[in-house]
This record gives C-alpha cells, sequence and structure tokens, in this order.
C-alpha cells in the first residue's frame, strides 16, 4: 500500500516507528469492544427518548414540582387511598348488593315508598239512620286528592229520603 | 498489561500484529450492504461494520494518544458518532475512509481539550510478537544486552519523542508510518491535499530524526 519510495536516512526511523505496531490491547479485549459499542448506542437512544419526553411535558405549563417522579407517586398513593375508602364504605352498606344498582356502591339510599294508609280527612253522617262515612284518602295532606274511595258503613235502618 | 519479561516466561497466545501497511477493506461491496442496512436501522449490521474495523480504529486512536483508556473512550466513542451520522452518509466515501475521518477529528478534538495529559504507555506493553521483531531484535542487540531495561527505555524515548508533535504531525506519522497508509487515503481523511500531507510529514519526520537521533545512529 504505502508504494512511496523513502529516502535512505528516512528508513530507520520508519522501521523505528513501525515497532509500535506491536503495541496492543490486552488479549481478549476486541471480543466485547462491538458488544459496548452497541450498549452505548442503545444507551444514547434511550436517553433521547425521555429527553424527548421530557420537552414534551414541558410545552404545557405545569410547574416543574409535578414533573419530579415523587409527585406522581404521591399522586399513587392518594388515588390508591380515596379508592380504598370508597370501596371500604360501600361494603359497610346493610342490604346493598350489586343487584340494587340504585344502592349499591352509591352512598346513598332511594326514596321509600309512600306510605298507602288511607287518611279519614271528614266524616259525613247522615240524622236519618242510616250514615256513609266518605273517606277522602289523599297522598299528603297539602297535596290534591288522587281518589276518592266511599266505604258505606250500614249503621241500622235504611234511609228514605224524603219525596 | 503485563510486562515483556512476564510475557517472555509464560507464553501465551496473542493476536498477530497489523500488518505491515493497514489493509484496504477488499469487500467494499459487502460494506456498502452493510450501510444500506445500517441506515435503515439495522444495529446488527452495524454490529458487524464495527466488528471489521475496531482493531484499526483502536489502533489509529492509540498511536494519536498513546493511552488505553483514552483510545478505548474515544474509538467506541467514534463508533456512536458514525452510527447517529450513518442516515447522513452518501457513500461518496468509502466507509473505511469516511469512519476513519471521524475517529481522526474525534481524537483531535479530545486532544486539544486535554491537552495538559502527558501520560502514557510504553513499549513495556509490547505483545509477545514483538520480541520477534528483527529490527527491534537488531536495535537491542547492539546498544545492550540487557533486552528488558533497552526495550522500556526504547518504548519510552519513542513515545514521548512522538507525542512531543503538533496533533496534524503526530495524525500524519502514525496513519503513514505506523499504520502504511499512502498519502492520497491520508488527505482523503483529513480532507486536505495530498501535498499537504507530505509536507507534514516531511516535517514530523525531520523533528523525529533530531530527538531520537542516538537511537537511529
Amino acid at each position: 500500500m504505502n508504494t512511496d519510495p523513502l529516502p535512505e536516512d528516512v528508513e530507520p526511523l520508519r522501521r523505528l516507528l513501525a515497532l509500535k505496531r506491536h503495541e496492543t490491547p490486552p488479549p481478549g479485549y476486541f471480543r466485547t469492544f462491538s458488544r459496548q459499542v452497541i450498549q452505548r448506542i442503545e444507551a444514547e437512544e434511550q436517553a433521547t427518548v425521555a429527553s424527548g419526553w421530557r420537552s414534551w411535558l414541558t410545552r404545557f405549563p405545569v410547574p416543574t414540582a409535578w414533573l419530579h417522579p415523587n409527585a406522581w407517586i404521591a399522586s399513587g398513593l392518594a388515588l390508591l387511598a380515596v379508592t380504598a375508602i370508597f370501596l371500604r364504605k360501600s361494603d359497610a352498606q346493610p342490604g346493598s348488593s350489586p343487584s340494587n344498582p340504585q344502592s349499591a356502591g352509591l352512598g346513598f339510599n332511594p326514596p321509600t315508598p309512600v306510605a298507602f294508609a288511607p287518611k279519614v280527612e271528614e266524616r259525613f253522617t247522615l240524622p236519618a239512620g242510616v250514615g256513609y262515612r266518605i273517606e277522602l284518602i289523599t297522598f299528603d295532606s297539602n297535596s290534591v286528592p288522587h281518589s276518592l274511595l266511599l266505604q258505606p258503613v250500614f249503621t241500622g235502618e235504611p234511609v228514605f229520603w224524603p219525596r | 498489561m503485563p510486562g515483556l519479561t512476564a510475557l517472555m516466561e509464560t507464553p501465551v497466545e496473542r493476536p498477530a500484529p497489523a500488518p505491515a501497511s493497514a489493509p484496504v477493506p477488499a469487500d467494499e461491496s459487502a460494506d456498502r450492504a452493510l450501510v444500506r442496512l445500517a441506515q435503515s436501522g439495522d444495529l446488527g449490521a452495524f454490529d458487524e461494520l464495527v466488528v471489521r474495523y475496531q482493531e484499526r480504529i483502536y489502533a489509529l486512536v492509540y498511536h494519536m494518544t498513546s493511552n488505553h483508556e483514552d483510545a478505548n473512550d474515544l474509538a467506541q466513542e467514534a463508533f456512536v458518532k458514525a452510527w447517529k451520522a450513518l442516515r447522513n452518509f452518501k457513500g461518496d466515501s468509502s466507509f473505511y475512509t469516511w469512519v476513519y475521518r471521524i475517529a481522526v477529528n474525534h481524537t483531535l478534538n479530545h486532544l486539544k481539550t486535554r491537552r495538559s495529559r502527558t501520560q502514557h504507555v510504553s513499549l513495556n506493553d509490547l505483545d509477545f510478537n514483538a520480541e520477534h521483531d528483527p529490527d527491534l531484535l537488531q536495535l537491542i542487540s547492539h546498544k545492550n544486552p540487557r533486552r528488558d531495561v533497552n526495550l522500556r527505555e526504547l518504548g519510552e524515548r519513542l513515545n514521548e519523542a512522538i507525542l512531543k508533535l503538533s496533533d496534524e504531525h503526530r495524525t500524519v506519522v502514525t496513519l503513514h508510518d505506523i499504520q502504511g497508509m499512502p498519502h492520497e487515503e491520508i488527505a482523503q481523511i483529513l480532507q486536505c491535499n495530498p501535498g499537504t500531507v507530505r509536507s507534514r510529514l516531511f516535517y514530523a519526520r525531520q523533528q523525529l530524526q533530531a530527538w531520537l537521533s542516538d537511537l537511529l545512529r
């Protein structure tokens, strides 16, 4: 390869310098060399990806403290704690079951049905011996009655209305 | 690294030293195929390219720095730089020349930033084959029968002289006189004229001859 003619007086120096070719690394050095190069490349590429995510996150006006790993850990623990409290509370509700979606895990009871006990509003008694009790039944004392039930009560002789 | 004496007492199997002239990769088409694969993100192909050129790149950096640890880091970093820049490699030169250029520039930058470092290894770290080199045997035998002492002194003197050269002169001496590259290829690597390479080499040799004159008589 080296085709250039050397002057006579340069030849001893060239031969002396050529001795440096005998300086070699420790035995087996090159067995791991390429592997180390590939590991460096992979490590640098991973670092590049990580820094890319970091720079993407910094585009948003997020406090720097939130980017700290401890902030993420604290957030995760807080979420776990809230979930655990919620589950414990829903388990403690009597009669709650998954089959009743209105009560299961919602933290409140559905409204109880309105009592259907009839309520006597007024009593009318006819003076001529036959009386009728008229019951006005409503759901609520303040509301308009939804229905009227007339329940005859025979107390004695029939009433003969005057003609 | 073990000294030469220890190596002589317990011979171990060592790789053969670099040939007198640095080989140009004969299979450039295989290089091109590997480069194309690596450009598409195939790390395995790039690993093969590293294996092909790791010894020459390491030797280049080592002779420019005379320090094993630096050579290790710089040679690996040069390959990492090559991987990052591979997408921009157009194939105007061979991959061999291109990766050599990256290694030379990276090492020169390192030397500029760490100028104060003077620690280096000596030829005490010569491999087992060194003792059979006729040039070395001739040099030692007529100087002093105490081979170990002379070998160590020779190595230190040689490395001191090389490290006294400027970075640019040391680079051409390394590429031409140690690694055996022709002027034209060195010019391609350094991106300068072959004439510049010749003049740098001439000046560097003059200086080395002056500093090593007692060894060269």
